[in-house]
């Protein structure tokens, strides 16, 4: 008995002396979920799908196939890429508008969720020309980042400031109503009804005169003219079926692209109207004789101020183009 | 013995530590990777590993994963939530951390599910122009056949790679939470195996300190042997000196030193009634002092000493033998004779040659007795019998024989009777040869110097033997405070010196050695030499 405690002893304690020599295996030990979210994607990442989306570009550009367009172009891009071709085809040679693959500026958003938005200002284009805002938008985990829109900026337009990509800016849904002072698809509302009626509407003043805007109603003055007591014009706007895509900048305020869907109805009474280049190219023919419909798609980017401002949306840049053409 | 054991135990224990330290930093030398492994549950294409699992053992981690050898494997790194939102439903194997060394632990399926990613939600708004770039959006292939998803070109990875068979990928730590996701496409896509390296620091924390404490005992234990050798070797020799020599010597000093007693002996009666009783004293402790020098391993000082000694006895022998033309060697040669014989004995020894003088006052005898046989009886075993030559033991075994010469010295002056008695009674036999006695001494001194080289090798081959002589010592007179200290310490004088003085002092002459202490006749004998040798007390 007492020979034998002494033993079990000293095994116990050589079992604990070998324990405590065994390292422990080492465990898993990840970084805490931090309390701001990171931004979703690195600058590298973004310009990865730049890249991307240039190759894609390039290469429907150079067959001038909408088809191919698919992997990395969508939405209102898409449309409008598509139309583009179409006037390519009919041999617009400066129906393409160049997108620069540099980004000037990059808008991470900071979101575990999806769908996901990049904002990017590119390099201008060309010496004197505007650089573009274009729309990443990646609608699922398993989608790739895809060019939404792009918008070539006004001419003095002041893009807001906006967080650094490593910080990321916050995405702001659509009919956030709290953070802006308008909800980003209230703003898209409010300037089609200023289209609509223009210096009528309540919200009119909220809008100050921009290019897009002008050119809109410029372009329905001249076909109203044309048309003249010959027939009826009316014309609709509504939003487009996907947008509009925010978000935040660094003063709490909010870009948003948003695209709106003008219809131009042309009905003629006894007469035939010769249309001009692009649109009888979108046609495929020159002269109607009873009804022409061109579907214009126009893309907007506004700068929403925070809630609490009262500040009139700034409209950054616009782009507007005819989509489809019938008539007979 | 048990030293060699000891010392045997030290080298083994050393070159032990040794060869574990070494062993330590070599065979068992923990590996510079850190690779574990990992295989897919079977259904499952797709292989995610928990956030904090790349960096698990080190911040580089190299990823290999293997499928079967036509399949395309896919590895992707990306956000935890990225990876985990890609495979969304999809049947996965999560790689939690590590189970053993070399296995990494799974579960099947996320941990959270990850809630369904939101339908992009369209903004109320006429689907007529888009629904042809939409439908591709919807995850159309995803619902028709049971093609293993393929995480290959998402703008999620911000690592990818892919290739067919084996992949290789390398993943140095960034911040954040992220995740490894293999994927093996294809049909018939089947579960992947991952493993996961990482380079880690290997280090030796026991190849120094082994080392040095395996050397350090090394050496202490290989120290001792070599200690223990040489001190065997030198044990044995002297075995050998003890078995072989000092049989025939040993009894030549002894015969020699009564010799020179029985000089002093006869020399004492005879100055003590020329100056004081205490003359007895110093001829015993005279005598008494031969033992210690014969016994104490001598230093070089004192060997130095002694030739000194031994010269100047020659030369006294010569200026005496001069004086003296007379030699009456015979008779002394008897005297001289006898109690060597009886010395040679030493248990006989305490009384014959005494008993002469003993006859008389029983007490001065006997003292003067015992000295002269410790001095002889140094070298051999037997001594102890007379009593005397433990220091320790010396006042206690002295207090019987001493009392007698310290009685007797002081008792002399006081009850003159005693001395009166002894006197006369030591005188005749000496009386009878005091001339031949004379003469007898320097014959006896001479044998005694020739024979006392031998004795002092001897001697001082035997360790711790003389050194009990001091107890010869009266013990502390009260009339003479130093001879105590002296005769205590006076262990070391030569006997020759000793003796010669007495014998010396005996016949009036200055005492050569230590002229200037005459007075105390008795103390210069052996305390000069003693103040000269070692220590100076009394001076």
């Amino acid at each position: 008995m007492s020979r034998r405690r002494p033993t079990l002893t000293a095994a116990v304690l050589g079992a604990l002396l070998l324990a405590g020599c065994s390292t422990p295996l080492p465990e898993p030990a990840p970084d805490a979920v931090p309390a701001a979210l990171p931004p979703a994607v690195s600058t590298d990442q973004v310009g990865d799908v730049l890249a991307e989306v240039s190759a894609v570009l390039a290469e429907a550009d150079a067959t001038v196939d909408p088809t191919l367009l698919a992997p990395r172009v969508t939405g209102a891009a898409a449309q409008i890429r598509t139309a583009e071709y179409a006037l390519a085809k009919a041999g617009d040679t400066e129906a393409l508008t160049a997108i620069p693959p540099a980004a000037q500026t990059i808008v991470a958003p900071t979101t575990d969720g999806w769908p996901r938005t990049v904002m990017v200002v590119t390099e201008p284009p060309a010496d004197l020309q505007p650089p573009l805002l274009l729309t990443l938008v990646q609608q699922s985990p398993r989608e790739p980042y895809q060019m939404w829109s792009w918008v070539r900026l006004f001419p003095g337009a002041q893009m807001p400031a906006t967080a650094q990509p490593d910080l990321g800016s916050a995405m702001v849904a659509a009919d956030d109503a709290a953070s802006l002072a308008y909800a980003p698809s209230d703003v898209l509302a409010r300037y089609i009804d200023v289209l609509n009626t223009g210096t009528a509407s309540p919200h009119a003043a909220l809008f100050p005169e921009d290019p897009l805007r002008n050119g809109i109603a410029a372009t329905k003055a001249a076909y109203a003219s044309v048309v003249g007591a010959n027939g009826t014009l009316t014309e609709t706007y509504q939003p487009a079926v996907s947008g509009p895509w925010s978000i935040a900048t660094a003063d709490g305020g909010a870009i948003v692209v948003g695209a709106v869907q003008t219809v131009t109805t042309i009905t003629l009474a006894d007469s035939t109207l010769t249309i001009g280049d692009q649109t009888a190219a979108l046609l495929g023919k020159p002269q109607v004789a009873q009804n022409l419909a061109i579907t214009w798609l126009s893309v907007v980017a506004f700068a929403v101020p925070p809630a609490g401002s009262t500040d009139p949306v700034t409209v950054l840049g616009g782009e507007h183009s005819p989509i489809k053409v019938t008539g007979e | 013995m048990l030293h060699r054991a000891l010392a045997t135990l030290l080298c083994l224990l050393g070159a032990a530590a040794i060869g574990l330290g070494i062993a330590s930093a070599t065979l068992w030398r923990a590996s510079d990777t850190l690779l574990a492994t990992a295989q897919a549950a079977p259904g499952t294409t797709l292989l995610v590993t928990d956030p904090g699992v790349l960096d698990l053992a080190a911040d580089e981690v190299t990823v290999q994963a293997s499928a079967g050898a036509d399949q395309t494997v896919v590895l992707a790194v990306g956000r935890t939530g990225d990876v985990e939102a890609w495979v969304g439903t999809d049947p996965v194997t999560r790689v939690t951390g590590l189970s053993d060394l070399v296995t990494l632990s799974t579960e099947e399926g996320l941990a959270e599910p990850v809630p369904a990613p939101t339908e992009p939600e369209p903004t109320p708004s006429a689907e007529g122009t888009a629904p042809a770039e939409e439908a591709p959006a919807e995850e159309a292939p995803a619902e028709g056949v049971v093609a293993a998803p393929d995480p290959s070109g998402s703008d999620l990875w911000v690592l990818e790679t892919s290739g067919t068979g084996e992949v290789t990928l390398e993943w140095p730590d960034e911040d954040g939470r992220w995740s490894l996701l293999v994927a093996t496409t294809g049909e018939d896509a089947g579960p992947p195996t991952v493993s996961l390296a990482w380079p880690q620091e290997v280090t030796t924390p026991w190849l120094v300190p082994g080392v040095a404490v395996g050397s350090a005992l090394l050496l202490t234990g290989v120290l001792w042997w070599v200690l223990l050798l040489v001190r065997s070797r030198r044990s044995r020799r002297s075995v050998l000196a003890r078995a072989g020599v000092p049989s025939v010597p040993v009894a030549a000093p002894v015969g020699a030193t009564p010799a020179g007693s029985t000089s002093t002996g006869p020399g004492a009666p005879a100055a003590v009634p020329a100056t004081t009783t205490e003359h007895e004293v110093p001829a015993t402790t005279t005598a008494g002092v031969t033992g210690p020098v014969a016994g104490a391993p001598l230093t070089r000082r004192q060997l130095r000493e002694a030739e000194q000694q031994r010269e100047r006895e020659k030369r006294e022998k010569d200026t005496v033998r001069g004086r003296f033309p007379m030699r009456v060697a015979g008779p002394v040669r008897d005297d001289a004779g006898t109690p060597s014989a009886t010395a040679s004995s030493p248990a006989g020894a305490p009384v014959p040659p005494t008993p002469p003088g003993a006859s008389a006052p029983g007490t001065t005898t006997p003292g003067a007795s015992a000295p002269g046989i410790r001095t002889p009886g140094a070298p051999i075993p037997g001594t102890p019998t007379a009593g005397t030559p433990n220091p320790g033991a010396a006042p206690r075994a002295f207090a019987p024989g001493a009392s007698a010469p310290g009685a007797s010295a002081r008792s002399t002056p006081a009850p003159g009777v005693a001395p009166a008695g002894a006197a006369p009674t030591v005188v005749p036999t000496v009386a009878a040869t005091a001339l031949p006695t004379a003469g007898g001494g320097p014959q006896a001194a001479p044998e005694a110097a020739e024979e006392r080289p031998w004795a002092r090798r001897l001697t001082g081959r035997l360790p711790g033997r003389g050194r009990s002589a001091p107890a010869s010592p009266p013990p502390a007179p009260a009339p003479d405070p130093e001879p105590a200290p002296t005769a205590a310490t006076g262990a070391s004088p030569s006997a020759p010196s000793a003796s010669a003085d007495a014998w010396r002092k005996a016949w009036g002459f200055p005492s050569a050695a230590t002229g200037a202490d005459g007075t105390s006749a008795w103390s210069p004998g052996a305390g000069t030499d003693t103040s000269e040798t070692e220590e100076g007390p009394q001076r």
